[in-house]
């Protein structure tokens, strides 16, 4: 019995040593709230520095128009930041900006919708010092939201009595994260290359068919690109599919070779392209020679709206490929589809500029003729870039692919007969299976500093061309060590907590009072011997 | 909040301890030994209480907004075991009558306030959070001080020979009502969803009626006693 309880005794000493041990170890945190949150962009290509800079939060929340932001989290909804406020933030040091994003993006208004992408524009014209959040609604955010704006808080108190009954009430919110600074990944590029071969054995003339397949967009985490360059990579595939049932009948099978590059680093500069083409010129590799002796490269980008244009960096002259392919553009937009016209619009290539404007100007650099296909009039063309790019128009990204197709069979097979439709009838696009790809295409993650070589589209993409196309190759870019060409950087998803804190002073006040009644106590404690005393002389003189 | 905080919420809830045990005949007589084993008869008693629950009632699973009447009768059946071990304690206890009660309040007081309020403050007040719930906690350390004090006083007078036994039943339905008080104002409390500073408020003016019925009692034990008159007690 004895020797039991010894054991019982010890076990318990030990458990208490133990668990006090833990107890005074435990971090001095309780989180009442946690939220995911997705940080802006962070990347930068050749040496030149993008987007946000720093992933530091640990600061009080204050309303966009509060008056002093400097050091403070500033809490808003997309809705009600105008560029100039934003600025502004960023002039005065905010700590950082968090911003909350409707769940349902297809609430907001095109005002709305334009209005953000000027905020992007500015955010991401120069590398920021303040770390920026996006996240989506929720209900506790909105209420400390909501609080914070109508709260006062101690910046701007009407007088100094209103600041007192301000530490008592006031219920201010402090953000914080506990993520390591943001460390550069070991992040590559992808392309995704295929060739369609016809079998004559003799060197073939060919073609190059080029787009883009990752996303944009403010936040690597939040970028749908539906349709730039969802619509793109969707066509691509279709007309892969297309021209391949084009080439397995031996017997008209065009003269050309046809090779179909996905690349992903479209948002970046077409890094990826330039890379490959780079690398596969330099390695005098079949491709490579394929490419820089192409007759023509046409670049997919955004075809999912309507308008269609063709953007080539210099009026094509009769007689040139580039005026081959413009003619068989038009002539299958007026046979397929005649209430769609296509503009042809020339832009010199801006060597001063470091962001190139489309596609095709990493190709016309290199002396090889090329053009881009896209249903925005210019580059500069507001929603090219934007985050909220979730929807396309069906029928218009139909319509398109249709005219792409066509034209490119046409081309390759010399034909210019008006009378004659190649893909008619059964060899037409399929519609659901464009829906499908752009659908996919779209809630698959596909930012470039995000995709690793066994990434959900990557596998598609090879899957799909696989399908039609042999030879498929996946290629994977490194940056070089020394003087990378890009270089991306991680903490892209975060996790927020937010903690309802008082002011400084309040625990100043708290201890004042303490002390106050702990004197009271004292002199009560002190008078009740005397207090009994009195009170039995009381009943003393009352019995007696 | 910070350290701070739970430096405030700790002297809120310690000092006053601090104040009654230093001026009190505790620190004449030098009674320190005597509460930390009373505070070792709380320990056991709450062992015993923590078993008998285990044992012979089991938990139900309860719809949040109702509560389990039957289940909150017996745990306030259960609270009876502290009167037992504050009856411990006093009969133990070598002394006068007012040191006995001393002892047995502040012991028991003390620690209950080290086994169940010193760990939350530990851990809560130094947080980033605030909540008003510590400071409670500190106040309802300075109540339940008041409110042992209380107990001990109506034990002891139970104990006597030389009561009126008129006086008896009222004893006995005040020690009911301390020993159920926690119980009733939390089903209070859940009921008609009072704040928990306006239960801190009940709190306080339930312990001050008692107190103040008690305070009379016990000067009339005095005075049939002649305790203040003798010198001797003193």
């Amino acid at each position: 019995m004895l020797e039991t309880l010894n054991d019982v005794s010890r076990s318990l000493g030990s458990f208490w040593s133990i668990f006090t041990i833990v107890v005074l170890c435990a971090p001095a945190a309780i989180a009442v709230h946690e939220f995911t949150a997705y940080r802006m962009n962070q990347y930068s290509i050749s040496n030149r520095d993008y987007g946000c800079k720093t992933n530091m939060v640990n600061f009080e929340a204050r309303s966009v128009n509060a008056n002093v932001v400097t050091r403070r989290c500033v809490l808003m909804s997309m809705g009600e930041i105008s560029v100039d406020r934003m600025r502004e933030l960023i002039a005065h040091k905010a700590g950082s900006i968090l911003i909350s994003i409707p769940q349902n993006t297809s609430s907001l208004t095109q005002d709305e919708i334009d209005n953000w992408n000027e905020v992007e524009e500015v955010l991401m014209e120069q590398p920021v010092d303040t770390s920026v959040f996006f996240t989506y609604e929720q209900p506790h955010l909105n209420d400390i939201y909501h609080e914070v704006k109508t709260g006062l808080n101690s910046d701007h108190a009407a007088t100094a009595a209103a600041a007192l009954g301000n530490v008592f009430h006031s219920n201010g919110y402090q953000i914080v994260s506990y993520d390591a600074v943001p460390a550069p990944t070991k992040s590559s590029l992808y392309t995704v290359q295929g060739k369609l071969s016809t079998l004559s054995r003799e060197t073939n003339p060919s073609i190059a068919i080029v787009a883009h397949f990752d996303s944009f967009g403010i936040s690597p985490h939040l970028a749908k690109s539906a349709n730039g360059n969802g619509s793109g990579v969707a066509a691509l595939l279709e007309i892969a599919r297309l021209l391949s049932k084009l080439y397995s009948h031996p017997g008209n099978a065009p003269k050309y070779d046809i090779l179909f590059l996905l690349s992903g680093g479209g948002k970046l500069n077409y890094l990826a392209s330039k890379t490959w083409l780079d690398k596969r010129m330099a390695s005098d590799s079949p491709e490579g020679a394929m490419l820089s002796e192409a007759e023509y490269v046409l670049c997919i980008d955004s075809i999912g709206k309507s308008g269609l244009n063709i953007h080539v960096s210099k009026q094509p002259k009769p007689g040139t490929p580039a005026h081959q392919m413009l003619s068989a553009l038009q002539e299958a937009a007026s046979l397929l589809y005649p209430n769609i016209t296509i503009q042809n619009i020339p832009k010199k290539v801006n060597l001063g500029n470091p962001l190139l404007a489309w596609h095709h100007e990493i190709f016309t650099v290199k002396r090889i003729s090329a053009g881009t296909i896209s249903n925005y009039p210019s580059h500069t063309s507001l929603g090219r870039l934007n985050s909220f790019d979730t929807h396309v128009d069906g029928s218009s990204m139909y319509k398109h692919t249709h005219i792409i197709a066509e034209a490119i069979a046409r081309y390759v097979s010399n034909v210019s007969d008006d009378s004659i439709t190649i893909f008619s009838d059964y060899a037409v696009p399929n519609g659901a299976m464009l829906d499908r790809s752009v659908e996919f295409l779209s809630r698959t993650n596909r930012a470039a500093v995000l995709l690793q070589r066994d990434s959900p589209v990557i596998s598609f993409l090879e899957q799909t061309l696989g399908k039609y196309i042999s030879e498929v190759i996946v290629s994977e870019f490194k940056a070089s060590k020394k003087d990378p060409e890009f270089q991306f950087y991680d903490q892209t998803e975060t996790k927020l907590f937010s903690y309802n804190v008082k002011p400084a002073v309040f625990d100043l006040f708290l201890a004042i009072a303490v002390f106050v009644y702990l004197g009271a106590v004292y002199l009560f404690v002190k008078s009740v011997p005397v207090m009994m005393t009195y009170a039995y002389q009381l009943r003393k003189l009352k019995s007696s | 909040m910070t350290l701070f905080h739970f430096g405030n919420c700790l002297a809120l809830a310690y000092f006053p301890y601090l104040i009654v045990y230093k001026n009190s005949k505790l620190s004449e007589y030098n009674s320190f030994w005597s509460c930390v084993k009373a505070g070792g008869v709380y320990m056991l008693t709450q062992l015993c209480k923590m078993i008998v629950l285990a044992t012979f009632f089991p938990t139900y699973e309860v719809p949040e907004g109702k509560i389990d009447l039957h289940g909150e009768l017996m745990k306030g059946a259960v609270e009876l075991f502290d009167l037992i071990g504050i009856f411990v304690i006093i009969s133990q206890q070598i002394g006068r009558g007012d040191l006995k009660i001393l002892v047995a309040g502040v012991g028991w007081a003390t620690a209950e306030l080290v086994s169940m309020r010193l760990l939350p403050l530990w851990v809560g007040a130094r947080g980033i959070e605030f909540s008003w719930q510590y400071i409670q906690l500190s106040f309802e350390a300075n109540i339940s001080l008041v409110h042992h004090i209380i107990m001990a006083v109506l034990i002891w007078m139970w104990t006597r020979n030389n009561i009126e036994k008129s006086v008896l039943p009222l004893i006995i339905s005040l020690l009911f009502i301390c020993s159920s008080k926690q119980t009733l104002l939390e089903l209070v409390g859940t009921m008609f969803h009072v704040s928990s500073f306006g239960i801190l408020g009940i709190n306080v003016i339930v312990t001050l009626l008692v107190g103040l019925i008690t305070t009379q009692l016990y000067v009339n034990l005095c005075i049939q006693d002649n305790a203040w008159g003798n010198p001797k007690y003193h």
